[in-house]
């Protein structure tokens, strides 16, 4: 059997007879970031707690690093660095305190390595926990889990708080654990952070797997809402005619559609007449749902 | 990882221990005072003859007096009620910090081990500072308080501790501290009162109760560890 650094086969968890994966059989290779993509109770947060084995499943198994994720847990445990979608600090004392007393728990030279991503994510060592901001304590908990240069990165939603420079930092750190030959597996609702770094996408949809996408599909068809206004009445058939444009509508000078990938013709096609406004945004969740497999992303 | 889990409990309730301790020893002074004022109202004398036969103990000495009021029936309420409000949500408050450290390579058993052991040592402190007041008040007036010692605090102890285990298994059994919490107070109430105050003193003939509460709090804290190893941490 081809090793696998996270390997799942038919993996479910029902919470009573609440749904949180069914079914859910995927495989990350090294040195692959692989995403999790989903909206909230898509059974994204299931899957990790799953396979860092703090909940168990009703049926079938997941290994990490070739290890079953229940009998082997602390030998897995030693190789992969997570980061849970909640967490907190209940104690006192300072950032420094609480990184050093985790670097302890992990032993080894984790300590340097923790001051120095401190360092790089600009977190003040003698800030007291207890002034912490959602924005620090993503930072620590990103740092806790590079911190020992796990084999594989668990990561629950890990850009959610973070401003732009913390994030620039965390996707240039994925980069690196992959360049060293690591895995990164991290959940997200925001599907550009999927297709800026994943080599490997799992969409999941109520706990069922949805697809899995490259990365280089993803970024190929990049979705994005864009809207052009004129400066007078335009013709809708040169835009409908566009292979790559989706739900053209054409109000008051107004063109609203949804690109997928090269917006190469769209913008020559424009060009025939006089643009006076261009905006282009991220579509949202329920709207990439919608539009590449065809269901709400929150509809039952 | 023990002594990280410790740590984190005991810096995060300190001060309401200590507070709670500081509880404890007032309604001990309480106790004292009231045994001056209250000491011939039939009503206390009625409550004695209910609830404790006192074996061979005089209700207007001070030593009946600190072991039917103090022992019998303030302390073990000042203790039970506050360490099973604790225990019962000791591994359901704070569970994003559980959710962290359960993903390092350490097992569950001493997470688990490390809070309860700062849990008992906020009872310990509550349990000391209560009864130092009532053996120096007995020892100065009247003497006899190394009894007191060896057999109120003793069970005082394994009261508390029994208690507290107890809530920390519903705890973790039931995922909702509200509902341990409640279970574990009306537990409280119904052995305080149907055992009577009386035969809660742990003396010679009466060392069998001593060994059941000694019992619960030993079952209790294993089933509680049993429950945590195969519970699902959901932070």
């Amino acid at each position: 059997m081809r090793y696998l650094v996270v390997r799942t086969e038919n993996l479910t968890k029902f919470f009573g007879h609440c749904r949180g994966v069914e079914d859910l059989t995927i495989g990350v290779e090294p040195g692959q970031v692989y995403g999790v993509l989903g909206p909230q109770g898509a059974g994204k947060s299931t899957l990790l707690r799953l396979l860092m084995d703090l909940i168990r499943p009703t049926r079938g198994h997941a290994l990490v690093l070739g290890m079953d994720v229940h009998h082997q847990k602390a030998a897995i445990q030693r190789r992969v660095g997570y980061l849970p979608a909640e967490f907190g600090f209940v104690r006192g004392g300072t950032v420094g305190s609480l990184l050093h007393g985790l670097a302890m728990l992990r032993g080894g030279q984790t300590w340097q390595a923790a001051q120095g991503l401190a360092e790089r994510f600009n977190l003040d060592l003698a800030t007291p926990i207890a002034t912490l901001g959602a924005l620090q304590t993503q930072k620590i908990g990103l740092i806790q889990a590079f911190m020992h240069h796990p084999d594989l990165v668990v990561l629950d939603e890990p850009t959610r708080h973070l401003d732009q420079d913390a994030q620039d930092v965390f996707f240039r750190l994925v980069s690196e654990v992959r360049a060293e030959g690591g895995a990164v597996l991290f959940t997200s609702s925001v599907l550009c952070e999927m297709e800026r770094v994943c080599d490997q996408v799992a969409v999941l949809h109520h706990g069922h797997l949805l697809a899995v996408e490259r990365g280089v599909q993803l970024r190929a068809r990049a979705l994005r809402k864009v809207e052009m206004r004129f400066a007078g009445p335009v013709s809708a058939d040169v835009f409908c005619r566009l292979p790559n444009l989706e739900q053209v509508r054409l109000e008051d000078n107004k063109l609203r559609c949804l690109l997928s990938g090269d917006p190469d013709p769209l913008l020559k096609a424009a060009s025939q007449f006089r643009v006076m406004d261009i905006l282009s945004q991220q579509p949202t969740l329920e709207e990439v749902y919608r539009s590449y497999y065809g269901v709400g992303a929150y509809a039952a | 990882m023990l002594l990280d889990a410790f740590a984190s409990v005991w810096m995060a309730h300190r001060r309401a221990w200590l507070i709670w301790a500081v509880a404890v020893t007032g309604l001990a002074l309480a106790v004292i005072a009231g045994y001056d004022f209250l000491l011939r109202r039939w009503m206390v004398i009625n409550l004695a003859d209910w609830l404790n036969d006192l074996q061979g103990l005089d209700v207007n000495e001070p030593l009946g007096w600190a072991r039917l009021i103090g022992f019998g029936i303030v302390l073990p309420w000042a203790v039970g009620v506050p360490v099973v409000y604790w225990a019962s949500a000791l591994l359901l408050n704070g569970q994003g910090e559980l959710t962290l450290l359960l993903a390092y390579p350490y097992p569950r058993w001493q997470v688990l081990l490390g809070r309860w052991l700062a849990l008992v040592l906020g009872l310990m402190l509550a349990i000391v500072m209560g009864s130092l007041p009532l053996l120096l008040w007995v020892g100065w007036q009247q003497g006899g308080w190394l009894a007191l010692l060896r057999e109120q605090m003793l069970f005082l102890a394994l009261w508390g501790l029994s208690w507290a285990n107890v809530a920390l298994c519903l705890g973790v059994w039931s995922g909702q501290a509200r509902l341990a919490r409640w279970s574990a107070w009306l537990g409280l109430l119904f052995v305080w009162v149907g055992v009577g105050v009386g035969k809660l003193f742990w003396n010679s003939s009466e060392q069998l109760l001593g060994w059941l509460l000694a019992g619960v709090a030993g079952m209790g804290l294993v089933a509680a560890l049993w429950l945590f190893e195969r519970r699902d941490i959901l932070g």
